[in-house]
Formats: structure tokens, sequence, C-alpha cells
């Protein structure tokens, strides 16, 4: 088993960035790798609470990021200075993550074999 | 010697990315690593496109991708991507149609794992 990490850095409605992120982390978990997905900026609001996409036409994949849970993926991580930065606390957010500041998020790339930012 | 996996995300129109993806692949491939996959995902997938039309003084990617696939480089694309995105998934040149899972497993068993974007 291997440690993957999964880099998000792009808003949630920028592209399918946010989406092909979810994919790759997904699919690290079905193959039995051990894959942590870190937010920084502002891939941040990717998990925020109470948004409705549907509302401007975007399918609503808030619902799956909710199903990392199901899938047992529980290494989601985000930059604790974003979440400041965009006036959010851990209570705003749709699945429980792990607030790193920058020295943790430091230990935390060097301890993976591989990392890809989408 | 290492092995290596490749990841393409951007599209045919960022010639800069492209040029750098093929040298990157061929270096290595002369310093004797293996290279298990070239990748297409996101907009790296429109590089499997067979539609291409340039004049003699551009650069001329599909060729870029034949001298890679002659030297029996296996070049996947993300099917997944490549439906959302409207590729036609029959027509993808010396590209294979593959899924994720099949390149996370490659990905897995790899030393390094380089994106290019």
């Amino acid at each position: 088993m291997i440690n993957v990490l999964v880099m998000s850095q792009c808003s949630p409605f920028d592209d399918l960035n946010i989406r092909d992120a979810l994919d790759m982390t997904l699919i690290f978990a079905a193959v039995d790798q051990n894959v942590s997905w870190l937010f920084s900026g502002p891939a941040v609001l990717a998990l925020k609470k109470h948004q409705q996409p549907n509302d401007i036409g975007l399918k609503d994949f808030f619902k799956n990021i909710k199903t990392l849970e199901i899938y047992d993926v529980e290494n989601i991580y985000v930059c604790e200075k974003s979440l400041l930065d965009y006036g959010l606390n851990k209570h705003d957010l749709l699945i429980e993550a792990k607030a790193l500041n920058f020295s943790q998020q430091q230990t935390l790339i060097k301890a993976q074999q591989h990392v890809v930012n989408l | 010697m290492s092995r290596f996996v490749l990841s393409l995300h951007t599209p045919p129109s960022d010639h800069d990315t492209t040029q750098r993806i093929v040298k990157f692949a061929n270096a290595c491939l002369a310093q004797g690593h293996i290279i298990d996959a070239i990748f297409l995902y996101q907009q790296g997938i429109y590089h499997a496109s067979t539609h291409f039309d340039l004049s003699s003084d551009e650069l001329q990617i599909p060729a870029l991708w034949q001298q890679l696939a002659d030297q029996k480089l296996n070049l996947m694309l993300c099917v997944t991507a490549a439906e959302k995105r409207g590729l036609d998934i029959k027509n993808t040149g010396v590209f294979t149609v593959a899924g994720l899972a099949e390149f996370a497993m490659l990905a897995s068993d790899a030393d390094k794992w380089v994106q290019f974007k």
C-alpha cells in the first residue's frame, strides 16, 4: 500500500477540477491505497455546507463529496489558514476534515509516494 | 532505472506543456527508465482527437504522439473525461481508451508519477 495525496486549490465551480479530484481520491481508495485529500485556497469552499448548485443548473456534486465517508476515505485535510481566509470554521464543513497549519501540511506531503494537483 | 507514469492535463493548444511531456518522455527512455503509461486526463484528452488540421509550420502534435507510439509506449486516455467532453471514443488514434482505475493501478506500482499541466 502506498500513500497518495490529492491536492485541490481550485474553487468548486472552476471547471471540473474538484469533481476530478473527487474521482481520483475515490479511485485510489478503490484500488486499496492509502489516499488523502488536502483542500487549500478557494478549494476549501468545496467543503462548505448548504450549497445549491442545482439552482444554477449544475450537478449537486457536494452530495458525492459526502460519499467519501461511505467509502472509508478518512484522511481529509484542510488548510487552517484558508479556512480563516474564507471565514469558515469546522462546523461549516460538509464532512469531517482535519485542519492543518503549514508545517503540518509539509509533513503530510513528505509522507507521500505520489502527490497529484487537480 | 525507475518506473514512471506521466499524466497530461492540458489541451493541445498548450504547446509548451505538450513539448515538455514529449521531451521528458524521450529523455526517460534515453536514460533507460521505463514509462508504464502516459495518461490523458482532464483537458489532456483532446490530444486523442483525430480531427487536427494543422498548417505545416505549426507544432505537429499528432506526429509527436505517433513517434512515441512507435517506441511502443503505452498511451492511454481517461474514458470518463473524454465522454464528458464530447470526444469520439471510437476514434482515438494512437491512444487506448482506459478507465481511471487502470491508471491508478499503474501509478500505484510506479516509482514516480509526473504531472504535466
